[in-house]
């Protein structure tokens, strides 16, 4: 299987529309307009990791019937363990 | 004979094979981008430590027990997959430039309110045809000198040089020198076997059936600036008398529509027009045909200087907009700094030789340094005629070809580093400390607009991650 069919079946294993979503808020990158003499720190680096215990992927949709292409729909996420386990279940 | 290594594969701790950049988008979730592996994904807090971990050196198996994560991460290239190739290409010794941009005038018919140039209020200059000669002589002979060298080392030669029109004024508005020296470049190219690509920046306010089919026929693309609506035209882009230009520019527009001609529009976003940008796009849409539509906050710099800033929050939020009714019409929307399909080290020409005469000859590497007395010229001028053709300052070169993205440390941890590829340089030295780059306040509507183009492009890939083959 080629790379690109691979990752296509991994992303449709993702069932999108199983997942509830909400609404982004507006988060802007530090650094208002008018103060972006900081350097920017977006280098990978730890995070505080809260309570979840598992490695996920958190789908994305645009928001449908939005005249602004910023805000996006976030999912609650999957595991990518259950979604590869799903890619070779067809029951799953 | 070297011994086989006894260490199964699957124990070896996988490389983190890319450079990844984590953004916070608020409520444990993250969005990952390796730019140069053109992948992207959101991810939760603890894939965040676990790709951190990697760069570390360290592999959480017990996170990820089958090793479905790493296979993952393989897949889009983010693990094991050998270094990655940086978008940087060197420049040393004497330019050889097959590209001029011949600054042919500071004279112009218009007086926009925001205009970089001050047009108007500076000292009248043209460009003589023997100044455009000796700089078109210069290019096609290094044309020459580039494929004789090709040829003999086996390798494709270029096959035709660059020629352009800018600013400081209106490149129309000298005509006899914009023609002539165009029709000179076509008999140099052709004497030794090349085309001549031509291109110019304008005000479209020609005025004139003969001059517009002039260009029709001549330059292969040209940019106009026209503000959207006619009633912002006519309020931020007068004629030297005083008068709107917007009807002459859409007569242009409308010729170049029926000849078909490609050209792009740029919109100049004063902040007090911010909030008509997107009726402004949706009239050129339902008018024009642009190839796309470029929009930029107002330079802070010229006539602009003391207007309030555009460089704001209130952009991006009616870029947004505009983005969504460019979409809506089938139009092309950018903002220079935030393009998603670029991976460079150089925003534009001036860290790569540009050469860009002014209307006295002498070189400059930028056309917004388009004369001596500009302020920033001891920092873009770097060359001048000579007798042999012209003669390079090559310590202010080197500082120019220094001012490329890698170099730039402020921008290292930036994950649009290599979309803006440092940004305009003439922008940000114009409010920045010439001493050290620390940005400008566009780095923040860049990296917004590049956020936005990452979680569009994640949307529509399926929702869960983008990747795109090198």
């Amino acid at each position: 299987m080629n790379c690109w069919l691979a990752l296509q079946r991994l992303a449709d294993n993702f069932g999108m529309n199983q997942h509830k979503y909400f609404e982004l808020k507006l988060v802007d990158t530090p650094g208002t307009a008018t103060q972006s003499v900081v350097a920017p720190q977006f280098a990978l680096r730890p995070v505080p990791a809260e309570s979840d215990a598992d490695l996920k992927i958190i789908p994305v949709q645009v928001m449908p019937n939005t005249s602004e292409q910023r805000f996006f729909l976030f999912g609650q996420g999957k595991q990518i363990g259950v979604i590869n386990h799903a890619r070779t279940n067809p029951n799953h | 004979m070297s011994a086989p290594s006894l260490i199964p594969t699957e124990l070896a701790v996988p490389q983190l094979s890319a450079e990844v950049f984590s953004i916070p988008q608020g409520e444990n979730r993250y969005l990952i981008y390796a730019p140069l592996r053109r992948t992207a994904f959101v991810a939760n807090a603890r894939l965040v430590n676990f790709l951190a971990d990697l760069k570390e050196g360290r592999y959480d198996k017990a996170a990820d027990p089958e090793g479905v994560v790493i296979d993952f991460l393989r897949q889009v290239a983010i693990v094991d997959s050998g270094p990655e190739t940086l978008p940087v290409s060197t420049l040393s010794g004497a330019p050889l430039p097959t590209a001029i941009t011949l600054l042919l005038t500071t004279a112009c018919n218009l007086r926009c309110n925001y205009c970089y140039a001050s047009a108007g209020e500076t000292a009248l200059k043209f460009m003589s045809l023997e100044t455009a000669k000796r700089g078109i002589d210069f290019i096609a002979a290094n044309a020459a000198k580039k494929n004789f060298i090709a040829k003999y080392a086996g390798q494709p030669g270029v096959t035709e040089i660059h020629v352009a029109y800018h600013g400081g004024g209106e490149p129309t508005a000298h005509w006899s020198v914009l023609t002539e020296s165009f029709a000179y470049a076509q008999q140099k190219a052709q004497a030794i076997g090349l085309r001549v690509k031509g291109n110019m920046t304008s005000n479209g306010v020609l005025r004139d059936d003969k001059k517009i089919d002039w260009i029709i026929a001549n330059l292969d693309k040209v940019m106009i600036s026209f503000d959207g609506l006619p009633t912002i035209q006519d309020k931020q882009r007068l004629t030297a008398g005083g008068r709107g230009s917007s009807e002459a520019v859409m007569q242009t527009l409308r010729r170049f529509d029926a000849a078909n001609y490609p050209y792009t529009l740029r919109i100049t976003a004063t902040e007090a027009f911010l909030e008509q940008l997107p009726e402004a796009v949706a009239f050129i849409g339902e008018h024009f045909k642009p190839q796309s539509i470029h929009v930029e906050p107002a330079y802070l710099i010229g006539r602009g200087q003391q207007a309030p800033s555009a460089n704001t929050t209130r952009f991006i939020s009616a870029y947004r907009a505009a983005r969504a009714v460019a979409t809506k019409q089938g139009l092309t929307l950018e903002y220079s700094p935030a393009r998603l399909d670029r991976r460079s080290n150089h925003f534009c020409g001036i860290t790569q030789d540009a050469f860009s005469l002014s209307a006295d000859g002498n070189v400059s590497a930028c056309y917004s340094s388009f004369s001596e007395a500009d302020k920033l010229a001891d920092v873009f001028f770097y060359g001048k005629p000579d007798s042999q053709g012209y003669v390079f300052d090559m310590p202010a070169l080197e500082k120019l070809r220094n001012w490329a993205v890698r170099h730039q440390e402020f921008c290292d941890g930036c994950f649009a580093k290599w979309h803006c590829a440092g940004d305009c340089h003439y922008n940000t030295l114009s409010v920045s400390d010439r001493s050290k780059f620390t940005g400008s306040e566009r780095c923040h509507i860049t990296r917004e607009l590049t956020q936005d183009e990452l979680l569009a492009r994640i949307a529509a890939a399926g929702g869960q991650f983008w990747h795109e083959s090198a």
